[in-house]
């Protein structure tokens, strides 16, 4: 649930919404000039773990190596790890990495 | 009829009144302090660059510094999804253009922990391009008593960091030898960092990449900080206004060649160390990361260039964080070290700093103390003809007057200019210049960042902790 505040208009106060469950992030590849080549869906399996088979074989290689060095829990996280692996990668996103919630 | 309470009046009418009688709801009092923020931010930005190109003066680097400054836009493409990563690519006008990064201080994300629902919320902002107004989410972003290893241990930091908050800016303040109050961190809106404040994560990117020019590393893409008004477009007539009201800090970074470290390219440099011909890049970006305290080196904030065979550093926001009271008088470890390229060059005994780099960095620091040096004879001389020992607060200025004349020191004083923008308190950029100086010198005595590491064990992939010196 989303909730539009303004920040002169107190009375339209933000709410928290409920947690929304995340299933797919989209992995963006870019060529040497940053412009956008592809993009291939990291999904979660029934298993609760995400599934990378549809991503270039390089890019699967850096995952499963590093992971995804998440922030607030300190640690890297695997495909193994879900839901938290696929927020993460959303959170690492950078104009050289790209991963979005749409393709 | 009932009259209406005053504050209701100013809610649906904000600008409806004047005079010495007027309150102002708290929230718009709020986003004027911030909009003032910005300004005076972006402000005092482009005057240190002025001063960056007298002091350090390189035409090239003036000349890209003036277009991120104030370059016109000619492009513009969106990269993240809005209110995750709002970033955008742009191209500015220049003889050649220049492509550059930008990202809005609102896409920074905040973390708040609910104790009635024990949940770490994630707090997201960004700009409503239809509506003109800045739109807050706030979403659940883990739950305690989920069952989750990664959901229960985010839970449980963000916790424990809300409830020793009072404790930890208490240790923090005993640091810098000030009251709990002035210290600048957020007690209820988090950063992934104790040390790192809210709101101030594009301040400390851009202070990177002036560090980097300072050195002549050459490993962070330059980056403009930049106060940027909401330009509306009408669909109807095309017609472009600028919304005055929208004002963003928005931090504009060079584009840099390469891609994020790939999983290949790490086993290449972690065997063959100083061989690799991405070597002198990659030492330099371990060195810088020792310097300015990098908190999140992980290998989605290094690039890759196999073209230039260059690394680059991006993402400095979460770095030159805070300290808390240590051991004695000396900075405790309020925020380890985190720096894959650290921990790597750790790995390697012979692997040393190029000797251009390292005579940049010698220059720095003898120019610093010399005028160090230089400072404190002048204060021994006026004492001396005074004939009674004066404090330096007394003949400071007069002290600094007279080196200033002579020239001397000015690549120091910027320093501390850097330092006190982005700290925001003159005695704690003070405290952190001084511990900036022992690290360059610590890093000088042998050509390498100094072993810091903690626990670190051999052969592990990384990121690897890599933990603050102990007292020295």
């Amino acid at each position: 649930m989303k909730t539009e505040g303004n920040p002169l208009r107190p009375a339209n106060d933000n709410r928290i919404a409920e947690k929304e469950r995340l299933t797919v992030v989209y992995w963006i590849t870019i060529d040497d000039a940053g412009n956008e080549t592809g993009s291939y869906a990291i999904t979660l399996r029934p298993d609760g773990q995400a599934d990378l088979s549809q991503l270039p074989a390089d890019i699967k290689d850096t995952l499963e190596t590093f992971g995804s060095y998440d922030k607030l829990s300190n640690r890297r996280l695997f495909p193994k790890d879900g839901e938290f692996f696929l927020k993460t990668l959303l959170a690492n996103s950078n104009a050289y990495q790209r991963v979005r919630h749409q393709p | 009829m009932a009259a209406v309470p005053l504050i209701e009046r100013f809610q649906k009418n904000p600008r409806g009144k004047k005079g010495p009688d007027r309150i102002l709801p708290p929230d718009y009092l709020r986003e004027k302090k911030r909009r003032e923020a910005v300004r005076r931010l972006a402000l005092e930005a482009a005057k240190m660059d002025d001063e960056f190109g007298r002091i350090f003066p390189n035409p090239e680097n003036s000349r890209r510094m003036e277009i991120l400054n104030s370059g016109r836009e000619i492009d513009r493409q969106t990269v993240g999804d809005a209110g995750v990563n709002a970033i955008t690519r742009r191209t500015y006008e220049g003889t050649p253009p220049l492509t550059a990064y930008v990202k809005p201080q609102s896409g920074e994300s905040g973390f708040r922990y609910d104790a009635a629902s024990d949940s770490v919320i994630q707090i997201k902002r960004h700009w409503n391009k239809k509506t003109h107004r800045l739109i807050t989410t706030e979403q659940t972003y883990a739950k305690g008593g989920s069952g989750d290893p990664v959901e229960e241990q985010i839970v449980n930091a963000f916790r424990v960091r809300s409830q020793n908050f009072a404790t930890l800016k208490q240790n923090i303040a005993d640091y810098y030898g000030l009251a709990p109050d002035e210290i600048e961190l957020n007690g209820t809106e988090f950063t992934p960092r104790y040390g790192v404040d809210r709101g101030k994560t594009l301040i400390r990117e851009y202070t990177a990449s002036r560090l980097d020019r300072i050195f002549n590393l050459g490993v962070v893409p330059l980056t403009a900080l930049r106060a940027e008004n909401e330009v509306h477009t009408d669909p109807k007539t095309g017609e472009q206004t600028t919304i005055l009201e929208n004002i963003e800090l928005v931090s504009v970074q060079e584009a840099a060649p390469g891609k994020a470290l790939d999983a290949a390219t790490y086993r290449e440099i972690l065997a063959q160390g100083p061989k690799h011909p991405g070597a002198k890049s990659f030492m330099r970006i371990a060195c810088l990361d020792y310097l300015m305290k990098s908190l999140d080196r992980h290998n989605e904030n290094i690039l890759y260039d196999p073209a230039t065979q260059q690394f680059s550093a991006i993402d400095n926001g979460l770095s030159m964080g805070l300290s808390q009271k240590g051991v004695g008088n000396q900075p405790g470890e309020l925020d380890p070290l985190r720096s894959i390229p650290l921990s790597v060059v750790l790995k390697h005994a012979n692997w040393k700093l190029d000797p251009e780099a390292m005579a940049s960095l010698k220059q720095f620091h003898d120019k610093t103390l010399a005028y160090l040096q230089r400072r404190e004879e002048l204060l021994r001389n006026t004492q001396k003809r005074a004939g009674k020992p004066l404090s330096v607060e007394l003949i400071g200025q007069e002290i600094d007057e007279e080196i200033e004349r002579e020239q001397g020191g000015q690549e120091f004083k910027y320093l501390t200019k850097l330092f006190r923008m982005q700290y925001g308190h003159e005695k704690v950029a003070q405290r952190e210049c001084l511990e900036f100086i022992i690290r360059l010198r610590k890093l000088l005595q042998t050509g390498r960042p100094p072993d810091i590491s903690e626990g670190w064990q051999g052969g592990e992939i990384l990121p690897v902790g890599v933990y603050w010196p102990d007292a020295a």
